[in-house]
């Protein structure tokens, strides 16, 4: 709300802001950290060129964005340099291909927490005093002047990413062809922030505000005198990879044969973060830790970041595949992966991965011949089942040992130290089995072409963190292979060329999909724990502790669970419906919520089209997903007129009353559709060719991103996280979602 | 040529594809696996460490209302909302929890934790230990034992438990009937007996010693008619009592010094050990308490002082301030001459010359949050006067006395652990005693009366008398009845985890007191949590929830 729509709010309601607050300002502090206007600019740069026995490509690409918030900007250099080369009768062919790429972006630290204060922020206090100095009031718990925030910090990332691929393909005598691929990689995040003098000795012991999931948010210490943060980490990654081909056609039948193996090393957060305060002067920011005199301080530590970053791991395959067909009419494909990583327990590192396919191209049938609709269609169907051995840390299968506190011994303080972390041998490939059945096909000429897949993916021996007694695993959980999970769906892509002539031609596809999540199971004979578990917790003010979703058997991931809604009482007082369905004021986290509806969307959309008119070319993409529901804890956390005298309320609670204690209390009525439509990119271009004697061709073009969204949504976006274990929950969801224009020119010579 | 030269190049090429690399193993470098830790002595001491830590986790505070919040010894209401925190401390007022109640929660995973621990350690120390290192099984018997405890607060606490001893297994058992759990605490502590240190001294305080042992196993032979329905032990008990006696390495605090085993600077860290002390728990502000987070200390200045006299106490933080007694328990405490009277802050307050009184200003609103008079802003001083009743002003619904001077200052608080002016957070250094000298002499005075058979020379109103000798001036006693043997452990044990341990035992649990009425005999036993019973699905739930 503006400051008089609060203040007449709270007048109707009886109540007055604090004199503290109440500065008779109208700040709107969305906007008071936020540019006016954003510009972003980017520059390429291509040279190519080559002879009979070689070529080479080398690029140079600048961009430059300024973000919306204050403070925040991003800048980046890619360099691209590919050399092939034939030698020996062009027998053999080595390739060489470097890329590196860097970034530096400024962003603004603790950035949720800024935004949610300039949401929360009362609206009739000035940013800051006629003195100069910035408005605050610590006698209002956990408010914090969100301009004050963001001048008061900075946080810079730096990534610098280079990838080298050597390649080299030999042609051998009986028809065999050998490939082999050296690939490295280093990526390096350089990141300092640092907080000033202001903002540790005034927003001390602040909450921070991470996404939900399984983790809360946690109390932030600040060392005194401003406190600095740097990291610094390099993940490497080393391919190896060979294979020999065999590919011989026997009148009408081909086969196609392929052994290989690779081998592939991981070193990941390979570095250090180091916390260090009470800085002589605050303009050092991060740049001289040295500087810093952290002894100076009591109660406070340097510190490392967090403990167990650093891993290495190693990934091993040996593979074969055979393909066969006859005539293009009947074909065939047959393959085995035999991958091993050394993530998993000492005895189940290996895992065999097969997968079939077979295919039948009726167009090619004689009885086929005779029709003019299908210029060419195929019947498809497939099986195969793939290994995952990613997404927990290198080290979960081994016992490690780590800091559980200090104790008395004799005399000392000393180090308590024991398994964090508890040995599962038995931890082995998580499993997907795909089964697809589908069918491509062209019509008219080429005019429609399309596909429809039907797929059943099951995931067996999930692996997953399960809670376990702590009277056998005193760190309350193992890593284990355990659940289920099922997805089915239909896809259907199309594409259509409507109109085709000469001057102008408009080429449209559609891409639609659905699917059908569920788990089947959470357990493993040995853990129960894994079923049941309430996650995602927002964390709103006033309920910790309040999850709104479940990870349960028979539901879909993304399964809301929270108080059903049931109006207002007598007295104005919002009333949920209890486990025993009676209607209560006082529900009891955990016990009285209820199966609300999912993040799971029913439909996802893509529409491209692209049209053509002499020298004029237009792309319009759209892009919708219809069917999800999103939990809107940003509204119910900005939805509490009770409080309207400390923190500012959403326009639309303004037919509400502060009487009402409960209205922000995560519910059913927090559950909104996230249907949407939107229209992505849309792209206007003009070409000119031959221009000049020195200039091939010439093309302006103008582009506009996320320039309209259909939704009925109350948030600010409909599109929100839809990953992870815990999809759908809009949780400090203020960033501002912006839409771009770029005028560009692209000139070949 | 060129053929063989094919052939050759295709051997060394299919030879080079699969006779590749197949090895796996990654060394790890950059953490504690089993293969670097432990391997030396200075290491066991540290894989030692995490039961005690996790001992120390809640035995100040969540264990201390679990035993303490349910007896008429102390009371949590709610200021204002604040504290109200789902209930959890009005249901154990009341005797109204339930399965969900986060205490039953944080006990059961407690205790759990301490015995998961131990077992880990003990499995760990004897495979990799070295058994010509001196003390190995000593340290293992330490451990032995402070699971036993631990399975001893289980079973007061939950009734059926199941025992588990394998380190490394993922199979769950059945909870054990509590007379079997109680046997088999009594083999456990026996094994280890032999092995424990008989040395009481800075180098074993804080660990379990074979005094430890004794104290234990008197506590359980104590309440074995109880946990066992049936068999009394009060031989056993006085047996046991009589092996601490006997060491002659104990004895009680003179009257002059008793609050200096509560004091800041208790145990170890005043250069001497105190005299009653068997087993504490060594605390320090500064103790890291890894998972068990900021309640893993002893925090009795942060609940029971008022919030007026953090300058009286010289305390770096305001005092929250909930929990007091209740006036039947203070009751207790009616010989004027009896030195622990000295534990209670009661009526109007005084700095610590004794004249100077303890004021706060505040607004009439402020003072009384129902004022009606013209001038709420008004400008209001007064002296602290703290009131012995408990009353639920605001919403007895919601256990809640209100938010204001009048509400604060209700309920007689206890300060037996002296607050501590050298710790900079709420975390007091004073130690918290498990098992005291006292006890045993009022434990073996109880067994007599019981019925058990006198040894010694000491009778149960000698023992009795012994220690009121250094408590009161009063006479002595000429005789003494069960029913003032608890008189006496009420007055003693204040703020040391035993009350509903002796409340059930002296059959008084199922009395009324405060606003609690309830006298279902059910709940001497608490709810399993609802997270046990989805974590092992062979639990049955407790009767009557």
């Amino acid at each position: 709300m503006t400051a008089p729509q609060l203040r007449a709010f709270l007048k109707a309601n009886g109540e007055a802001f604090s004199p503290n607050d109440d500065l008779g300002a109208n700040t709107n502090w969305q906007k008071a950290i936020e540019k006016d206007n954003a510009f972003s600019q980017s520059h390429n740069i291509a040279i190519s060129g080559g002879t009979d026995h070689s070529d080479y490509i080398a690029s140079l690409n600048y961009a430059n964005k300024e973000g919306i918030l204050l403070a925040s900007s991003l800048q980046r250099v890619i360099a691209r340099l590919a050399i092939n080369q034939s030698a020996i009768k062009d027998k053999v062919k080595l390739g060489l291909n470097v890329t590196y790429s860097n970034s530096n972006s400024d962003d603004v630290p603790y950035r949720s927490v800024t935004l949610l204060q300039s949401a929360l922020y009362l609206p009739v206090s000035p940013v800051k005093l006629p003195s100069g100095a910035y408005f605050e009031d610590f006698t209002n718990s956990a408010y914090y002047n969100p301009v004050a925030m963001t001048n008061n910090s900075t946080l810079n990332t730096k990534y610098s990413n280079l990838a080298g691929t050597l390649t080299a393909l030999v042609k051998l005598p009986f028809s065999l062809t050998y490939n082999m691929d050296l690939s490295y990689q280093s990526y390096i995040t350089n990141q300092g922030q640092y907080l000033d003098s202001y903002y540790t000795d005034n927003f001390n012991d602040m909450y921070n505000n991470p996404n939900p999931g399984l983790s809360g948010h946690s109390q932030q210490v600040f060392g005194q005198g401003g406190q600095a943060t740097r990291a610094a980490y390099t993940n490497t990654s080393t391919l190896f990879e060979d294979y020999l081909t065999w590919d011989k056609h026997f009148g009408e039948h081909h086969i196609n044969a392929v052994v290989g193996y690779s081998w592939q090393d991981f070193t990941n957060n390979d570095g250090f973060t180091v916390t260090t305060a009470n800085f002589p002067a605050d303009n050092i920011s991060f740049n001289n830790l040295a500087l810093s005199n952290p002894y100076g301080l009591t109660g406070f530590d340097v510190t490392f970041g967090a403990d167990g970053l650093y891993s290495q791991s190693r990934l091993i395959s040996d593979f074969g595949r055979v393909t066969y067909d006859y005539n293009q009419k009947y074909l065939l494909q047959a393959s085995i992966r035999r991958d091993g990583s050394s993530v998993f327990g000492a005895d189940h590192q290996w895992g065999y991965f097969p997968s079939v396919g077979v295919a039948w191209r009726l167009s090619q049938e004689r009885f086929m011949l005779n029709q003019n609709l299908f210029t060419d269609l195929k019947l498809r169907a497939s099986y195969g089942v793939t290994g995952n051995a990613t997404g927990f840390s290198a080290y979960t299968a081994q016992s490690i040992s780590g800091n559980l506190g200090t104790y008395y011994y004799d005399g000392t303080t000393t180090a308590a130290l024991g398994a964090t972390q508890e040995a599962n041998p038995a931890l082995k490939w998580e499993k997907t089995a795909t089964s697809d059945i589908g069918v491509d096909f062209t019509l008219l000429k080429g005019k429609v072409g399309g596909a429809i897949d039907v797929y059943n993916k099951t995931t067996t021996g999930m692996i997953y963190s399960y809670a376990v007694d702590p009277i056998l695993v005193p760190s309350g959980s193992v890593t284990a292979n355990g659940g289920s999970m099922n997805n089915k769906g239909i896809e259907l892509a199309l594409s259509v060329i409507p109109v085709a002539t000469k001057t102008f031609k408009w080429t449209s596809s559609l891409n639609l999909a659905h699917n059908t999540n569920k788990i089947i199971s959470l357990k493993n004979p040995l853990f129960s724990g894994g079923d049941s578990v309430l996650l995602a917790d927002p964390e709103g003010a006033g309920q910790s502790g309040s999850t709104v979703e479940i990870l349960k058997s028979g539901k879909p991931l993304g399964q809301f669970f929270s108080l059903e809604y049931a109006g207002q009482n007598s007295s104005g007082v919002s009333q949920y419906v209890s486990s025993t369905g009676k209607l209560t004021t006082t529900p009891t986290q955990g016990v009285d919520y209820h199966y609300l509806s999912n993040a799971q969307p029913k439909l996802l959309l893509g529409w491209a089209n692209n049209f053509r008119y002499q020298k004029f070319d237009l792309n319009i993409f759209l892009r919708g997903t219809f069917g999800n529901h999103i939990f809107n804890a940003t509204r119910a956390d900005l939805f509490r007129p009770a409080t309207a005298q400390y923190d500012n309320i959403l326009e639309d609670a303004v037919h509400e009353t502060t009487a009402d204690y409960n209205s922000y209390l995560y519910s059913s009525r927090f559950v909104e559709s996230g249907s949407y439509l939107r229209l992505d990119n849309a792209s206007l271009g003009y070409t000119l060719r031959n221009v000049g004697e020195y200039i091939k061709s010439l093309r302006f073009y103008v582009t506009g991103n996320n320039l309209f969204v259909i939704t009925g949504y109350r948030g600010i976006d409909p599109e929100i996280n839809q990953g992870g274990l815990a999809p759908g929950v809009d949780y400090n969801n203020f960033y501002p979602k912006t839409r771009t224009f770029l005028l560009g020119a692209n000139i070949s010579f | 040529m060129k053929k063989t030269f094919n052939y050759i190049i295709m051997a060394g090429l299919l030879t080079s594809m699969f006779c590749s690399c197949h090895k796996l193993s990654v060394p790890i470098t950059s953490e504690l696996t089993p293969n670097v830790f432990p391997q030396d002595s200075a290491q066991f001491i540290q894989a030692e460490g995490p039961v005690y830590v996790a001992l120390r986790g809640s035995y100040g505070v969540e264990y201390f209302f679990m035993q303490t919040l349910s007896t008429d010894e102390e009371i949590l209401p709610a200021r204002g909302g604040n504290w109200y925190n789902s209930g959890e401390n009005q249901q154990l007022h009341y005797h109204s929890w339930n399965s969900g109640n986060a205490y039953m929660e944080s006990m059961w995973s407690w205790t759990s934790t301490i015995i998961g621990l131990a077992t880990q350690e003990m499995a760990l120390l004897n495979e990799d230990e070295p058994s010509t290192t001196a003390g190995k099984s000593t340290s293992i018997a330490e451990l032995r034992t402070v699971r036993a405890f631990a399975y001893l607060m289980m079973m007061d606490l939950f009734g059926n438990v199941p025992i588990d001893t394998v380190s490394g297994s993922f199979v769950s058992q059945p909870a054990s009937p509590r007379a079997t759990v109680a046997a088999f605490i009594e083999s456990e502590v026996k094994a280890a007996l032999p092995y424990l240190s008989s040395t009481v001294s800075i180098a074993t305080y804080g660990r379990a010693t074979k005094y430890t042992a004794y104290a234990l196993l008197a506590k359980l032979y104590l309440n074995d008619n109880y946990y066992t329905a049936g068999t009394a032990r009060w031989n056993d008990c006085i047996a046991a009592c009589d092996s601490v006696i006997n060491s002659g390495l104990f004895s009680l605090q003179p009257m002059s010094t008793y609050f200096a085993q509560f004091a800041y600077n208790n145990g170890p860290k005043n250069g001497t050990l105190d005299p009653e002390s068997i087993f504490a728990i060594p605390e320090n502000p500064t103790f890291s308490s890894g998972p068990w987070g900021f309640r893993g200390t002893n925090l009795h200045q942060r609940y029971d002082l008022p919030r007026s006299e953090k300058a009286k106490y010289h305390i770096n933080f305001t005092p929250s301030a909930p929990e007091s007694t209740i006036p039947s328990y203070y009751a207790y405490f009616y010989d004027s001459n009896d030195v622990r009277n000295n534990q209670w802050l009661t009526g109007l307050q005084y700095l610590e010359d004794g004249v100077t009184p303890v004021t706060v200003t505040t607004t009439n609103l402020g003072y009384n949050q129902f004022y009606t008079g013209s001038d709420p802003s008004g400008v209001y001083t007064y002296q602290v006067n703290l009131t012995p009743d408990i009353i639920l002003r605001q919403d007895v619904a919601s256990f809640d006395c209100g938010n204001d001077e009048i509400a604060w200052n209700m309920g007689y608080r206890c300060a037996k652990f002296y607050p501590d002016s050298t710790s900079p957070s709420t975390a007091m250094n004073n130690d918290i005693p498990v098992f005291r000298y006292s006890d045993i002499l009022l434990e073996k005075a109880e067994a007599i009366l019981r019925g058990g058979t006198a040894t010694l020379g000491q009778s149960a109103v000698s023992l009795a008398n012994e220690l009121r000798a250094a408590r009161t001036t009063s006479t002595a006693w000429g005789s003494v009845t069960l029913d003032s043997i608890y008189n006496e452990r009420c007055r003693e044990f204040t703020q040391e985890s035993w009350h509903r341990n002796d409340m059930i035992r002296f059959g008084l649990y199922e009395g009324a007191w405060g606003f609690k009425t309830d006298a279902n005999p059910q709940h001497e036993i608490y709810p399993i949590p609802f997270t046990a019973l989805q974590l092992n699905t062979k639990l049955v739930q407790n009767p009557g929830y």
